[in-house]
């Protein structure tokens, strides 16, 4: 490591300052801001839109909203959640931290990437533009399912302006793909080998691939169903030789991997964050590695499993409940690979490990559930009920959010160059676990008594009202969590405590540059040597002092 | 890892600010919007095609 002050180099194409900067900016940092923070202001509306869901089901009976506004609610709410926060906001950490742990200047296609950030702002506006038309936003669901989707039983252009806004998204998603996957392979520093990429860089490449694989598959089913709905084709409507369940096998091909493309970055930020705050190397860092592609492939052939109850052959059957419950394996895998990281380590239980074990455990709930739906008998059962609905929130929400938010702790400090505050990260923490619970787990409770799930009001004789108020009260508990966090954004933003270049004595090469990092990311393109270069860095120069002394 | 062989960093050249990402963004929005109204398409091409001519015609 450099013990003398360093010259800084001359910078061609220098970026510009102010709101012109932001525009027209090319550099990936600034492109992962801006996906991170848009992403958050999406989740901020999501969120309002889940208040109002979980607030009309507190009662039985009408409260807050018509039926129709309700099914428009928790469409907008479903899609910004995953098109427009979960998705998004991952590519934006991996936007800004990829070219740095693999000791690159920026991505490959710098103006690609900013056309990426800007078609998903553009895919945003475009679905909440709908809200100004007459007859409002679609009331189709996150699953659009076919013949809902047909002008017949959905007449309003919600419809076609939500599908022209995944559209759009699927684009910005394959740019981004493209750019991932090209930065990754071709443009990492002297020394970094795959064998020596940082676990969230592959968690990254690896969704980078699904991405590009799947996305092509719903845009098909995006294109077809406009098709069906201006042009007079008749792809998805049975009574014209059409068929409806081709729309539920296109979507799931996307869908179910697009599972995945939600779950791997945060694993890939828990792999990263569990190694630093329990002070030793990642456990098996090949089987994560090999785990984390086995899940990539083994994602594209469990689609069907959302599908049982439309009456596939026997013989699919069995092979989707094989394959779904074949994927729990890898995943099995890497949680045994976390929990023998912590065990015998030094943890320091700072908010980024507390929301990494909050992924843990949460997640394990959220794939546990999953098996029992992978059994057919018992998925038969659950369809379409509010068991389905607290599953995939303990995956999505348990799994993906808590690790976002365990890297939103964990990198702040090489973003902004102060920590966030810890006092206030344990509010945000503890109330997040608590009120995430509170909301979901009687989700469970409510499916296996029957509730069904996308209906805005239930008799009050089911039994179900109290496990109702319970779900809203922790809903509300999220959303003061939530608020606290951004009380502590603004808290620790202003009082700009410096954070130092490596706060947590981390590991790979996003440390080895400054907090926040210049425009050009490092002096000079370090050579790596090992898996944990910063680490091994500190390490010789500690060992060197020791010796001058 | 070894980065101080040498303390005289060279020339660091990064990509220009470019506004082509956004018009093109903006021209592909429109012109997909279009397909639910004629305006939006026409408007949307032209938007585009001034976005692909600065992104074609600035250097990097």
């Amino acid at each position: 490591m450099a013990t003398t002050a360093p010259t800084y180099p001359e910078v061609t194409s220098a970026g510009t300052r102010g709101l012109a900067g932001w525009i027209t900016t090319v550099d990936h940092k600034r492109i992962g801001l801006l996906y991170l923070f848009t992403a958050l202001a999406f989740f901020i509306l999501g969120g309002l839109l889940a208040l109002l869901i979980r607030t009309e089901l507190a009662l039985p009976g009408g409260q807050l909203l018509t039926a129709d506004q309700y099914a428009r609610t928790f469409t907008l709410h479903g899609t910004t959640m995953i098109f427009l926060f979960v998705i998004p906001i991952l590519t934006g950490l991996g936007n800004y931290l990829v070219p740095l742990q693999i000791g690159a200047r920026d991505m490959a296609f710098p103006r690609l990437n900013a056309l990426s950030y800007w078609l998903y702002l553009c895919g945003g506006l475009v679905l909440y533009s709908s809200y100004l038309l007459p007859l409002g936003p679609a009331e189709i669901g996150w699953t659009g399912y076919a013949p809902l989707t047909n002008p017949t039983y959905s007449p309003t252009p919600g419809v076609d302006l939500w599908a022209i806004s995944l559209i759009i998204l699927g684009a910005a998603s394959t740019m981004g793909a493209v750019n991932f996957i090209t930065t990754t392979l071709n443009m990492r520093a002297p020394g970094m080998t795959l064998w020596r990429l940082p676990l969230f860089t592959w968690s990254v490449l690896v969704m980078a691939f699904m991405v590009l694989l799947a996305t092509p598959m719903l845009t098909g089913a995006l294109a077809m169903q406009l098709a069906d709905r201006n042009l007079g084709t008749q792809f998805f409507v049975e009574a014209s030789g059409g068929d409806p369940i081709l729309w539920q096998h296109l979507f799931w091909f996307y869908s179910h991997p697009a599972v995945y493309i939600m779950i791997l970055p945060a694993m890939g930020v828990v792999s990263e964050v569990l190694p630093v705050f329990s002070r030793k190397p990642i456990f098996g860092y090949r089987a994560i590695v090999w785990s984390t592609v086995a899940i990539g492939v083994l994602g594209f052939a469990t689609w069907a499993h959302h599908m049982f109850t439309t009456g596939l052959s026997p013989m699919l059957e069995a092979f989707f409940i094989l394959s779904t419950m074949t994927i729990a394996v890898p995943t099995g895998v890497k949680m045994f690979n976390w929990i023998f990281t912590m065990i015998g380590g030094s943890l320091k239980l700072d908010s980024p490990l507390l929301f990494s074990i909050g992924f843990l455990s949460m997640f394990l709930i959220g794939g546990i559930s999953g098996v029992f739906q992978a059994i057919l008998p018992i998925d038969t059962q659950l369809h379409d009920t509010y068991w389905v609905v607290g599953h995939l929130h303990y995956v999505l929400f348990g799994g993906s959010v808590f690790g976002i938010f365990s890297g939103l702790y964990f990198w702040t400090p090489k973003m902004f160059g102060w920590k966030l505050g810890e006092r206030l990260g344990k509010v945000h923490f503890w109330l997040m676990f608590l009120g995430f619970n509170l909301t979901f787990f009687p989700m469970h409770i409510l499916g296996l008594l029957g509730m069904p799930r996308r209906y805005f009001d239930y008799p009050a004789d089911r039994g179900w009202t109290q496990y109702n108020q319970i779900s809203t009260l922790g809903a509300f508990m999220i959303a003061l969590s939530i608020l606290v966090f951004a009380v502590n954004f603004v808290v620790s933003a202003r009082r700009k405590e410096a954070a130092g270049d490596d706060p947590w004595e981390a590991n790979s090469l996003e440390w080895a540059t400054t907090s926040p990092p210049p425009v050009y990311n490092f002096l000079r393109i370090p050579t790596v040597e090992s898996l944990r270069p910063v680490r091994d860095a500190r390490l010789k120069l500690e060992q060197e002092s020791a010796g001058a002394d | 890892m070894d980065n101080d062989t040498d303390l005289h960093p060279e020339e660091i050249h990064l990509p220009s600010p470019s506004i082509a990402p956004l018009i093109v963004a903006l021209g592909m929005t429109f012109a997909l919007v279009g397909l639910l109204s004629p305006s939006f398409l026409i408007a949307g091409l032209g938007i585009l095609a001034v976005g692909i001519g600065i992104w074609a015609f600035t250097s990097e």
